[in-house]
């Protein structure tokens, strides 16, 4: 990132603004936050030397000092404001990443609560409302945070001072507690992308080595979650965090422990239901199929799960479905198989007869996959009877050439796999299409001697019509 | 609704199909996505506007003005920058790809850079593992906690060794590929469109729907 180097604070030459913009700065000004407005007159603080320029023992209590002046925090909204102190703080800022990145015997037991504070301080706030009222992910280009070119370099430094090899979670662990992580949850939701990997580091750090934070990190992780999927569907930050289970998921020992199962059912599976879904569509997919690699016995109420909250009304959605699947199926054990071949192939059936055609297609492309084909030769006496009606009608009339022609392959595979079943079927359909006629003829025949009847029965009784 | 990720169409498609191998792969023409079709500003395409302005020519003679002819105006045939869009079609930001920002740039948010792809993360471990007698919490090797989905139309290598409890008969093609390939194909091809024709006219006979 771009920055002044260690050089003094060049707070004398701050004059990067264009006249343009300091009017329309002026037009902005309305819009500060009220977090700011209590500080009345301009903030003063006092230049400090630098650290490199300080004899070794008085260095870790001129950096408790610069903590301390870090603290203090700057409207951005309001860019014109107090910028000659802005930039002594972005240069002190900048002086402290570099100091604990390569600085030795710093870290004094006093330094942690002041660290935490201004960390805290400066990343703590109540998020800025978006600017449009409706943010939409997908479309909508993010609100970036005014005040990064501070916040930054926060996250670079509590980063570094997390990885250092002076620190020491026993001591740490008096700091950042469950406040600190509930209220850095919080901030997953800002719309700044840039932030929000931040987090996800800073996060995953915590999560490795506080052991004794971990048991609630996960519990809210699942709360946000849920109230994600069933309450508000708004929530920025589920692709990161869904990032930072895949790291844990991938950690799991075995056997598995019941919580892990069910936050996979409850939590991970429901998650698959959202409208927003092609956001972390790929890290869900990624914490599904690490779940399965370590419990293969998973396999069945995953893709009973799916199959459950398969797509009715989205044809996108089923198609990012159809591709988690077949990644599920790429690592099946043929014993799992067996067990959900039935659903499972009565949905591809489904897929393929899909008037969409991106769906159907999706869908007969599974037969392009050596493993998922040699599974369906196996057990071809079970799923070609599902498939077959289908793909047979399919072949007569479905809109897309295209889809047509793969339809052709598919049932030739199946002919070539077991041409005695696929005769049998052939017969079957043609009973089964026969006996369907004969009903529709009963019924057809049922209805007309009602009519017969009525009639009958109208004109024996004098004209009247019986009710 | 468009989709954000089409296919990727392979040419060698038409080439599988004439030679008849019998792969695996389904050999098919396939169809092409075509990408949005740019206009003008004004919504027309660059050449109707052109003839648009000849036939103004011809209206102002018929209605007897003695002014300058219209075609004799020269007309600036100024292209439109080709806004670059985003896959859903809207406008995309454009961002400043220098690597020195001046101060302004910095304090509005110019020098936006999108957080990198590369975005790897290490294994925790549940259960804290030995090594060289120390205790550890966290993994050293980084990978992409995501699943990227590859191009389905193209056959995929299997990460798993095919001995992995996979039944071993495996009776169909593999014995009949090391036959003529082409030949049983077509042979295949044949067969297939006999039945699928005896079961359709079995039905049109019948008078039933397919």
């Amino acid at each position: 990132m771009s920055s002044a180097a260690t050089t003094s604070p060049s707070v004398d030459k701050v004059d990067g603004f264009s006249r343009k913009s300091v009017r329309k700065a002026k037009q902005k000004r309305s819009q500060s936050s009220s977090q700011f407005r209590s500080q009345g007159k301009p903030i003063e603080l006092t230049p400090l030397p630098l650290l490199k320029d300080v004899p070794a023992p008085e260095q870790p209590e001129l950096f408790l000092k610069k903590l301390q002046q870090c603290c203090t925090v700057f409207d951005f909204m309001d860019t014109l404001s107090d910028l000659k102190m802005k930039e002594y703080k972005r240069s002190t800022l900048n002086e402290l990443v570099d100091y604990v990145t390569v600085s030795r015997g710093y870290l004094t037991e006093q330094a942690y609560p002041d660290v935490v504070k201004m960390v805290s301080h400066n990343i703590f706030r109540t998020l800025p409302p978006s600017d449009s009222n409706e943010f939409d992910p997908e479309e909508d280009e993010p609100t970036l945070e005014a005040s990064w070119p501070h916040l930054q370099l926060v996250y670079e430094f509590f980063i570094r001072f997390l990885e250092s090899q002076e620190f020491q979670p026993s001591i740490a662990k008096k700091y950042i507690d469950q406040k600190f992580v509930l209220q850095l949850l919080e901030l997953f939701d800002s719309e700044d992308p840039r932030e929000r990997d931040y987090l996800k580091t800073v996060l995953h750090r915590i999560y490795g080595k506080f052991l004794g934070l971990r048991a609630f990190i996960r519990k809210q992780i699942n709360n946000i979650f849920l109230r994600f999927v069933y309450e508000t569907e708004h929530f920025n930050g589920v692709a990161e965090l869904l990032e930072i289970l895949g790291s844990i998921i991938n950690g799991f020992a075995l056997p598995l422990k019941a919580e892990h199962k069910q936050f996979l059912v409850k939590v991970l599976i429901p998650l698959h239901t959202v409208r927003s879904l092609s956001l972390f569509h790929a890290q869900l997919a990624y914490c599904i199929v690490q779940f399965l690699e370590k419990d293969p016995t998973l396999t069945e109420p995953v893709i009973r799960g799916l199959l459950k909250f398969w797509p009715k009304t989205c044809s996108q959605k089923e198609v990012m479905f159809l591709g988690e699947l077949e990644e599920i199926l790429d690592v099946i054990e043929p014993t799992q198989f067996v067990k959900i071949q039935e659903p499972l192939f009565k949905q591809i059936s489904r897929c393929v007869s899909s008037p969409h055609f991106q769906v159907a297609e999706r869908a007969l492309y599974y037969w392009n996959n050596e493993y998922i084909m040699s599974l369906i030769e196996e057990n071809s006496s079970v799923i070609l009877p599902i498939m077959f009606a289908s793909l047979y009608r399919i072949s007569k009339e479905h809109w897309n050439p295209a889809i047509v022609a793969l339809v052709y392959n598919v049932l030739k595979a199946f002919m070539e796999m077991n041409s005695t079943l696929f005769d049998e079927l052939t017969a079957t359909y043609k009973s089964d299409r026969q006996r369907e006629k004969k009903k529709e003829k009963e019924r057809e025949d049922l209805w007309k001697k009602l009519e017969d009847l009525e009639l009958k029965r109208g004109l024996r009784s004098d004209g009247i019509i019986p009710t | 609704m468009f989709l954000c990720c089409s296919p990727n169409f392979s040419a060698r498609r038409h080439q599988k199909q004439r030679t008849n191998h019998s792969s695996r792969s389904l050999h098919l023409p396939r169809r092409r996505a075509q990408p949005l079709a740019l206009c003008s500003a004004n919504g027309l395409p660059a050449s109707l506007a052109i003839d648009q302005s000849a036939a103004n020519t011809d209206f102002l003679n018929t209605a007897g003005q003695r002014a300058k002819r219209v075609s004799q105006i020269r007309i600036r045939r100024a292209s439109p920058r080709e806004t670059p869009l985003t896959p859903m079609g809207l406008p995309k930001a454009k961002r400043l790809k220098k690597k020195d920002f001046s101060l302004e740039e910095i304090y509005t948010n110019k020098n936006y850079k999108s957080p990198s792809t590369n975005r790897s993360l290490e294994t925790i471990f549940e259960e804290p593992r030995e090594k060289d007698g120390a205790l550890l919490l966290i993994g050293q090797q980084r990978r992409r906690r995501l699943l990227l989905f590859p191009d389905f139309t193209q056959p995929r290598k299997r990460k798993r060794p095919q001995g992995t409890g996979l039944p071993v008969a495996r009776k169909r093609t593999a014995a009949r590929r090391h036959g003529s390939g082409a030949d049983d194909d077509a042979d295949s091809d044949v067969r297939l469109v006999q039945r699928l024709s005896a079961l359709e006219d079995f039905l049109t006979r019948q008078g039933l729907e397919v």
